[in-house]
């Protein structure tokens, strides 16, 4: 065993690429080999760190060159805003609205959870022809807004509900800042979640999840790969401060959630699930669609969304789970 | 409606929230050493916040806080390798406890990161290009390959390399610091 051998096993166990013979040759060395537990140990510890590092630099490089310094309602006396989340800049916006109807248990044998479709977003299977998608991120609940999009009617593949779809058409740059570089084609909603503080039980943990259908109906094995992204931000405060200054806002999320999904073409549609804890106190959500070629190309023709569902899950305080291992 | 001031225990229970919050980063960076994928270490995250509000009673205002978090963190995800819910985890259960058996050095994890952003910033215009593409933008090997033009095993490669560069960099920078 070299270790250049050692530093590619490492590396693919780092991007999830292991094949099972790789894995077991990996499972055999770090058991037999203090010196090799070294370097993995070492190599998983920079992995682990470089996302937060990678994602820091990015945001401080991003903020030198464009914003002004952000301020949201109450973020000086609210400690989750002294909170500076490394989330990616990326740029979109859309809304929704928010109401309470049934609830219902799933049962599963380590717990109760309660799933609430108490968060609903505006136009979610983009049926409704008379919602126009209007251009930039929205500055209303309720309203679909970002990039260059547009509802078409669809024949091939058809659409997981109605009979229309959102197409990817083309990707812009920020709204707040015209220069940036377009990498991505987005679509936002903002959607009220004040009731959804009304409702909570005050011991129920909350998750919000986020789910959209993606297709992307190019020929197989299509370059350049394209990635969707299902995205949600859970703000305190004005919105018209995060639609005024929005990517930038992202750091001041006070919780995230995010989904992806890459694929090379000729794909069915694709439903993913971005998952996020709900904080006390949390007045808005961002929901962020996008799609993004992953070179440096124009769009490619054919990316596709739909039946986009946000719903609030909820379940009771369990029973602590102790920490000790049999 | 009427509102009830919160109890101690609720007011605990939220500083313990709060703090997550602000060192969510750092466990999170620790959970990837762990589970290498970034969804499934968000995933492991989220489970990790829930189980340290119910147990935040078990945790004393004053003492460390991301020692505490992060043995919390490596227990979930132990329990999950070894139940192998997902299917995700590549490295046998016996193998990440042989790993791991020593807690983990979560006081270190913030400076550290610290130090690797001033590190990046050393890395050359390619090397540091190469590094926010996979750690920034979350691309793939193959996804970077086909961007840079280069092959996926030269991706790699070139990706060793400049993490074995962050490393020495690192190095170095934490005995200048023992120096001053």
């Amino acid at each position: 065993m070299t270790q250049n051998r050692l530093d590619l096993l490492i590396e693919s166990w780092s991007d999830g690429s292991l094949s099972l013979n790789e894995s077991q040759e990996l499972n055999d060395l770090l058991r037999s080999s203090p010196e090799a537990r070294k370097a993995f140990l070492e190599a998983a510890a920079l992995h682990g760190m470089l996302h937060a590092a990678a994602n820091s630099v990015a945001i401080e490089s991003a903020a030198r060159q464009t914003m002004p310094s952000i301020t949201l309602v109450s973020s000086l006396e609210n400690p989750y805003f002294s909170w500076r989340s490394m989330i990616g800049v990326v740029v979109g916006m859309t809304m929704g609205i928010v109401g309470v109807s049934a609830v219902w248990a799933l049962a599963s044998p380590s717990m109760v959870a309660v799933s609430r479709p108490i968060a609903t977003l505006n136009n979610e299977s983009f049926e409704h022809s008379s919602d126009e998608i209007k251009r930039g991120f929205p500055n209303e609940f309720g309203e679909w807004g970002g990039d260059d999009v547009d509802v078409v009617k669809r024949e091939r593949n058809g659409t997981p509900a109605g009979d229309r779809a959102l197409r990817f058409v083309t990707a812009m740059p920020d709204a707040g800042n015209p220069s940036s570089r377009a990498i991505a084609c987005d679509l936002f909603q903002l959607v009220d979640l004040r009731n959804l503080q009304i409702s909570r039980e005050k011991t129920d943990d909350i998750v919000l999840e986020l789910s959209a259908s993606f297709l992307d109906e190019r020929p197989r094995n299509r370059h350049p790969s394209v990635s969707f992204f299902c995205q949600i931000y859970l703000f305190r405060g004005d919105l018209r401060n995060v639609h005024e200054h929005w990517p930038e806002a992202i750091s001041e999320a006070i919780s995230s959630g995010s989904a992806e999904v890459t694929t090379l073409g000729d794909s069915d549609w694709q439903v993913i699930t971005a998952r996020c804890l709900v904080p006390d106190q949390v007045d808005f959500a961002v929901v962020h669609l996008a799609a993004r070629p992953n070179l440096r190309v124009t769009m490619p023709e054919g990316l596709f969304v739909d039946q986009v569902e946000l719903v609030a899950k909820t379940q009771p305080v369990l029973p602590v789970r102790s920490g000790k291992r049999e | 409606m009427s509102q009830t001031s919160p109890s101690p225990d609720d007011m605990h229970k939220l500083r313990v929230q709060q703090l997550f919050m602000v060192h969510q980063q750092a466990v999170l960076a620790y959970l990837l050493s762990l589970v290498p994928k970034l969804p499934d270490a968000q995933d492991l995250l989220q489970e990790v916040f829930l189980v340290v509000s119910r147990k935040a009673e078990t945790w004393s205002e004053g003492t460390n806080f991301l020692p505490w978090v992060c043995a919390i963190a490596r227990y979930e995800a132990l329990h999950h390798a070894r139940s192998n819910k997902r299917g995700v985890v590549p490295l046998d259960a016996d193998v990440i406890e042989l790993l791991h058996t020593e807690q983990p050095r979560a006081n270190q994890l913030e400076s550290q990161i610290d130090l690797l952003k001033e590190c990046l910033n050393r890395l050359s215009p390619r090397a540091r290009e190469l590094v926010m593409l996979r750690y920034h933008a979350s691309q793939m090997p193959e996804a970077i390959a086909g961007s840079m033009n280069w092959s996926v095993g030269a991706v790699r490669v070139a990706l060793t390399r400049a993490k074995l560069a962050l490393r020495e960099c690192i190095k170095e920078r934490l005995v200048a610091e023992d120096r001053s």
